[in-house]
C-alpha cells in the first residue's frame, strides 16, 4: 500500500519575489541588449525608448540583491551559505553531470538543498552579476571614456551577459527536466522530488517536522 | 556624369592653425560647447634647432567609402549616402556608442544633451543646397577644399590630379575620403589613428553574431534533448516513488493539483 506524496516548503514568498524580480529584469535586459545584434530587430530599438527600458530594468536587476537582503535577510544568508559550501558528495556529483543532463539520475551522490551543479551555477551568476553591473555602470555614467577602455568594458559587459544567458538556458532546462518549477512558483516541492533530488535536505526537513503529509 | 564622391582635399602647406574651420563648424551645426566635430592637429616640430619645421593638419570625419562605424552600427543609424557622405540618422541612433571605438580617426563623440552620437555631416544640408561645408567656406587660406572627387572640373579633383594626395591610415582599409597634400615630402604621415581598436571592434561585432547564434543553438540543443531527458527523469522519479511507496501526484501535469493543495 502506498501513501500520498507530501509537500516540502522550498522557497519563502520574498525569496520567490526576489527571484522573479531578477528574472524579469534579466529577461528585459537580455532581450533589449541582444536585439542590438539582430539586424531585423535592432531597428525596433531605434528610439530612446529601448535605452530607457534597458536602464529601468538595469536598476531593478542591480537592486535585487539589496531587495532580497532587506526583505528576507535570513533567506539570503542561507542561500549564500548553502551555495558556497561544498562537501564530498558535491565533488563526487560532478562526475555524474553528463548523464544527469540527459535525465539519467541514478546512483547520484545524495545532495543537500542546493545540488553541486546549482552551486557552481550560483557562483557563476555572482561573478556575472558583478561584472555586468560594474561594466554597465561605467558605460552608463562615463560617456567620455577613451575608445580603448570602452571596447574593453563593452566586451566585459557583453561576454558576462552571454555567459549568464547560456547559464540561464541550462537553468531552465534542468528545472523542467526534473520538475522543480513549483518550488519557485508556489513555494513547495513534492516529497518525491525532494527525496530524489535533495535527500539530505529532505532528511533535515523531516527532522524539523516541516514536511507536510496529507491525511490518509 | 557618374556617381558623386564627395571628399575633402587638404593642402597642408596652407594651414596656419587658425581654427576658423572649427569655429565655423560649431556655429553652423550648433555643436555642443566643449565638443568639436573637427580638429587641427599639429605635426612636429621636427628637425634640429634652428632648422625646425611644423605642420598643421585639419581633419574631421573622413567620410570613408568603407566606414567601420556603419558596419558596427546595430540600428542602421549610421549610413553612407550615395554621394559618399557618411551620416547619422539621429532618430535611429540609440546611443550605444559601438561606433565610437570603431572609428580609427576618433571622429565621433557622444552628445549627452541629445543622447546620441554626433560627428561631422559634411554639412550635407549645405551641400544639398549647392553650398560647400562651413569649414571649407571659412578656410581663409584655401587649405581645406571640398568637392566631388569624381568630377574632374571640381577644384578638389584638380588638386588631386597631381597624385600627391594621401589619405590617413590607408592600411585600415576604411578608404577615407580626405586627401592630404603634404607640405614637403618630409612631412611625416599621421599616426594618430587607432588601427588595432578598429580591427578589434569589427571582430567584436562578428563575435556578437557568433555569440547570438551560439545562444540560439544552445537553446535548440536543450529543446532537442529535453524530451529524452524528461522521460528518463520521470522514469527515475517513478522508481524512487515505488521504492518509498509513494503515490506520485505529478505525472508531468501536477502543477495544477499542487496549487489546489496550497489553497
Amino acid at each position: 500500500m502506498t501513501r500520498p506524496d507530501g509537500l516540502v516548503p522550498r522557497y519563502r514568498l520574498m525569496q520567490r519575489v526576489s527571484h522573479w524580480m531578477l528574472t524579469v529584469s534579466f529577461g528585459v535586459l537580455l532581450l533589449s541588449g541582444l536585439a542590438l545584434f539582430i539586424p531585423v530587430v535592432s531597428h525596433w530599438l531605434a528610439s530612446s525608448a529601448g535605452r530607457t527600458l534597458h536602464r529601468i530594468a538595469a536598476v531593478g536587476f542591480g537592486l535585487t540583491p539589496l531587495f532580497y537582503f532587506l526583505t528576507d535577510r535570513q533567506g539570503l544568508t542561507q542561500l549564500l551559505r548553502d551555495s558556497f559550501s561544498y562537501d564530498k558528495d558535491d565533488l563526487a556529483w560532478f562526475k555524474h553531470f553528463i548523464p544527469y543532463a540527459f535525465g539519467l539520475a541514478r546512483n547520484l551522490p545524495p545532495q543537500g538543498r542546493i545540488n553541486a551543479g546549482e552551486k557552481l551555477h550560483h557562483a557563476a551568476i555572482v561573478v556575472g552579476f558583478v561584472v555586468i553591473s560594474l561594466s554597465g555602470l561605467v558605460l552608463w555614467f562615463w560617456a567620455d571614456m577613451p575608445a580603448e577602455a570602452r571596447l574593453i568594458v563593452l566586451m566585459a559587459h557583453d561576454l558576462s551577459m552571454l555567459g549568464m544567458a547560456v547559464l540561464t538556458v541550462g537553468h531552465v532546462f534542468f528545472v523542467f527536466v526534473y520538475g522543480a518549477f513549483s518550488g519557485m512558483w508556489n513555494g513547495y516541492v513534492t516529497e518525491l522530488y525532494a527525496r530524489t533530488e535533495h535527500p539530505k535536505w529532505l532528511a533535515r526537513m523531516e527532522a524539523e517536522g516541516k514536511v507536510m503529509r496529507p491525511e490518509r | 556624369m557618374g556617381k558623386k564622391r564627395y571628399g575633402f582635399v587638404v593642402r597642408e602647406s596652407l594651414c596656419i592653425d587658425c581654427r576658423a574651420c572649427m569655429v565655423a563648424c560649431s556655429v553652423e551645426n550648433n555643436v555642443r560647447p566643449g565638443k568639436h566635430r573637427n580638429w587641427v592637429r599639429t605635426i612636429g616640430p621636427t628637425g634640429t634647432f634652428p632648422a625646425l619645421t611644423m605642420w598643421f593638419r585639419p581633419g574631421t570625419c573622413m567620410h570613408c567609402a568603407n566606414p567601420p562605424c556603419e558596419i558596427v552600427c546595430p540600428t542602421g543609424a549610421t549610413y553612407r549616402r550615395d554621394d559618399g557622405l557618411v551620416e547619422i540618422d539621429k532618430d535611429k541612433c540609440i546611443g550605444c556608442k559601438y561606433c565610437m571605438p570603431a572609428c580609427p580617426y576618433n571622429a565621433r563623440y557622444f552628445d549627452e544633451t541629445r543622447g546620441v552620437v554626433d560627428k561631422c555631416t559634411g554639412c550635407a544640408h549645405r551641400v544639398d543646397a549647392g553650398e560647400e561645408p562651413a569649414c571649407a567656406h571659412a578656410c581663409m587660406t584655401g587649405a581645406l577644399v571640398f568637392g566631388d572627387l569624381n568630377d574632374p572640373t571640381s577644384k578638389a579633383a584638380q588638386l588631386l590630379a597631381g597624385g600627391q594626395g594621401r589619405p590617413i591610415g590607408p592600411a585600415t582599409g576604411t578608404q577615407p575620403q580626405i586627401f592630404y597634400i603634404p607640405a614637403t615630402a618630409a612631412a611625416p604621415e599621421d599616426h594618430a589613428i587607432r588601427t588595432s581598436v578598429n580591427t578589434v571592434s569589427e571582430l567584436w561585432q562578428d563575435l556578437h553574431v557568433a555569440g547570438s547564434l551560439g545562444l540560439g543553438l544552445a537553446s535548440l540543443g536543450a529543446l532537442g534533448v529535453f524530451g529524452f531527458a524528461h522521460h528518463n527523469a520521470q522514469e527515475h522519479f517513478a522508481s524512487v516513488a515505488k521504492e518509498h511507496e509513494l503515490t506520485p501526484e505529478d505525472q508531468g501535469k501536477g502543477e495544477a493539483s499542487k496549487e489546489e493543495d496550497q489553497s
